[in-house]
């Protein structure tokens, strides 16, 4: 479970526990919490991630925006309650014709840089020994997010029909550097993990797939997979029992064959109030091959409704989704300040209750 | 009919027919996106003088076409977006010489993401297809306030505003966007809602007029609220 800043602040104080007073707050006000948190919740799960390194720079155009190493300049958006989130606002390969993109000398981000996993051993043995958590190693980031970071939203859409070419070698060129990132932290730390994230491959809207099948199969499809199978590669040799997970939003029933066919092995967020996502469904059909990660709702339960109700849901999907095993429960989304405490201490208390395993049908 | 009559008669039928079969090559060229092709037929059907709203019509069928299979899953949002540019580079040809024949948009929308989201692909989807039906959009960008969302529609004329939300946390904003339009006494002006988080109960709970759970839907609203208008 991930918890934005004020949502994080908000639960603290409604269980009485002290002012984080030096929270850890990351681009999506996702924070990192304290362990008086992760006890009081029954967490199992916690994330590594790679160092930031220092690089130029370019200015933004606009005051309080910052260029990230990608060179994608991140427009700063307050939300209600005092978070923010960051969006891509200005695009270096924007309005410019496929031909005088120079992706051979365009300045990408170092993934071989030492100090990116500067630490990282020492953290992982760290709260491998010293705590119960599992760990999920989180890397490289995502391929097809920074592909249209770099290119604008709706021209990347453009070029999958028009400019198939340079599509798919704007996506290898990402992938590349996400392939070398992963790398960089399971040489590190992989012994001590439990779950690759392959980073957010966001692969659906929210009543289908964003893409065709043909797009999928061709385009899209070959260069994620190359990833996984990179990782699991590497993964295998340090950490086998290690599993690897995808974060995808939406509904994208068709691909998921594709999916475990390719490597995956955990899949989230699990939006199973979305057409063709039910949650009954997905686990009949594809619960052998693969653990559900995440699974209550954030678009309406958790925010919404009231505490009553979020623990019918999660009593609804551990039955769906927990026997046999394969269920690692927790919001559809990171918590946002729009989510009582009450409601969250529901999911938690109700998955304490009904979530224990071995989970019967 | 003497043979010269019945001549003449079966060889206007095949103009006419040569030239339905000009415009449905325009529309099917905007169906899938042949920039190139659509603006050339779409010049093509003008030099060949025909009416510019014909020309129009068969432009508008390309999109509402595309509207519909997008909303039945058969197309997606790339070949969406190239039948969207296809249409606004045919519609580019037209334009000057429907302006001269006096031909204007039936209606005036006004199209925004809700104050403190910057998401746009869906607003951008929707104002694609409000224009692919004749409709003159007024795109407010993202974060759009209120008063923004109020004072454009009365500047406009506008019969509808759209409002776009993909977060929970700005979605709720939404209602403030009705209030402000009905606050401004804009009694003829609908608003519509749609975006990831929304349903049609929460629609109606703030009081919005329409719900669209996706683009298309978002254009056959915007058709029926024409088409109301229309017969009023």
């Amino acid at each position: 479970m991930s918890l934005t800043i004020d949502a994080y602040a908000g639960l603290r104080s409604y269980l009485g526990l002290p002012v984080d007073p030096a929270p850890q707050v990351d681009r999506f006000a996702e924070v990192r919490p304290r362990f008086d948190l992760i006890e009081r919740l029954g967490i199992d799960l916690t994330y590594l991630r790679l160092r930031g390194v220092p690089f130029e720079a370019p200015r933004p155009s606009t005051p309080g925006n910052y260029v990230d190493e990608w060179g994608l300049e991140q427009g700063r958006i307050e939300l209600p309650g005092g978070s923010h989130l960051t969006e891509v606002v200005r695009s270096p390969f924007a309005d410019r014709s496929v031909q005088d993109i120079d992706l051979e000398h365009y300045p990408w981000p170092d993934p071989d840089d030492p100090r990116r996993v500067a630490g990282l051993e020492e953290e992982a043995r760290g709260l491998f020994d010293d705590t119960e958590l599992a760990l999920m190693g989180r890397f490289g980031g995502p391929i097809l997010e920074t592909a249209f970071g770099l290119r604008g939203y709706q021209q990347w859409m453009m070029d999958l029909v028009d400019e198939p070419e340079f599509a798919v070698a704007l996506l290898n060129r990402v992938a590349d550097i996400m392939i070398r990132l992963d790398a960089a932290g399971i040489r590190a730390a992989g012994r001590y993990l439990s779950i690759l994230r392959v980073s957010g491959e966001d692969l659906g809207m929210q009543v289908r797939p964003l893409y065709s099948p043909s797009i999928w199969r061709d385009i899209i499809r070959p260069v994620l997979s190359r990833r996984w199978r990179a990782a699991k590669v590497l993964l295998r040799e340090v950490a086998p029992h290690a599993k690897i997970l995808l974060h995808s939003d939406g509904s994208f029933r068709s691909f998921i064959p594709d999916l475990i066919e390719d490597g995956i092995e955990v899949l989230d967020p699990m939006q199973v109030h979305l057409p063709d996502m039910d949650a009954a469904a997905l686990k009949r059909d594809f619960g052998s091959a693969l653990t559900f990660h995440g699974a209550i709702d954030a678009q309406d339960i958790l925010p919404f409704r009231n505490a009553t109700a979020v623990a019918r849901e999660t009593e609804r999907c551990i039955a769906a989704l927990a026997p046999g095993g394969g269920l690692i429960l927790g919001p559809a989304h990171n918590v946002q300040p729009d989510v009582p405490p009450e409601n969250l201490m529901a999911m938690v208390e109700t998955l304490h209750r009904a979530g224990r395993y071995a989970v019967r049908a | 009919l003497t043979r010269a009559a019945t001549h003449q008669v079966s060889h206007l039928l095949k103009v006419v027919r040569e030239l339905s079969m000009d415009l449905n090559a325009l529309t099917s060229s905007i169906e899938i996106g042949d920039r190139v092709t659509a603006a050339a037929l779409a010049r093509d059907a003008l030099d060949e003088g025909r009416p510019a709203d014909q020309v129009l019509d068969a432009m508008m069928a390309a999109m509402n076409n595309v509207g519909g299979r997008f909303q039945r899953g058969e197309i997606y949002v790339p070949e969406m977006l190239i039948a969207a540019r296809a249409m606004k580079e045919a519609t580019a040809i037209v334009e000057p010489t429907l302006a001269g024949a006096g031909i204007r948009p039936v209606a005036t929308a006004v199209i925004g993401t809700v104050k403190g989201d910057l998401h746009d692909i869906g607003k951008n989807l929707v104002g694609m297809l409000w224009r692919g039906a004749n409709i003159e959009v007024v795109d407010l960008g993202t974060n759009v306030t209120p008063e923004l969302f109020a004072a454009a529609a009365r500047e406009h004329g506008a019969l509808a505003v759209g409002v776009s939300a993909l977060l929970t946390t700005t979605m709720v904003g939404m209602r403030d966007v009705v209030v402000a339009v009905r606050d401004a006494g804009l009694d003829k002006t609908a608003v519509v809602v749609g975006g990831a988080p929304v349903t049609a109960e929460f629609a109606s709970e703030i009081g919005a007029d329409g719900y669209a759970p996706d683009a298309g839907a978002a254009a056959d609203w915007i058709r029926h609220l024409v088409a109301g208008q229309l017969a009023d």
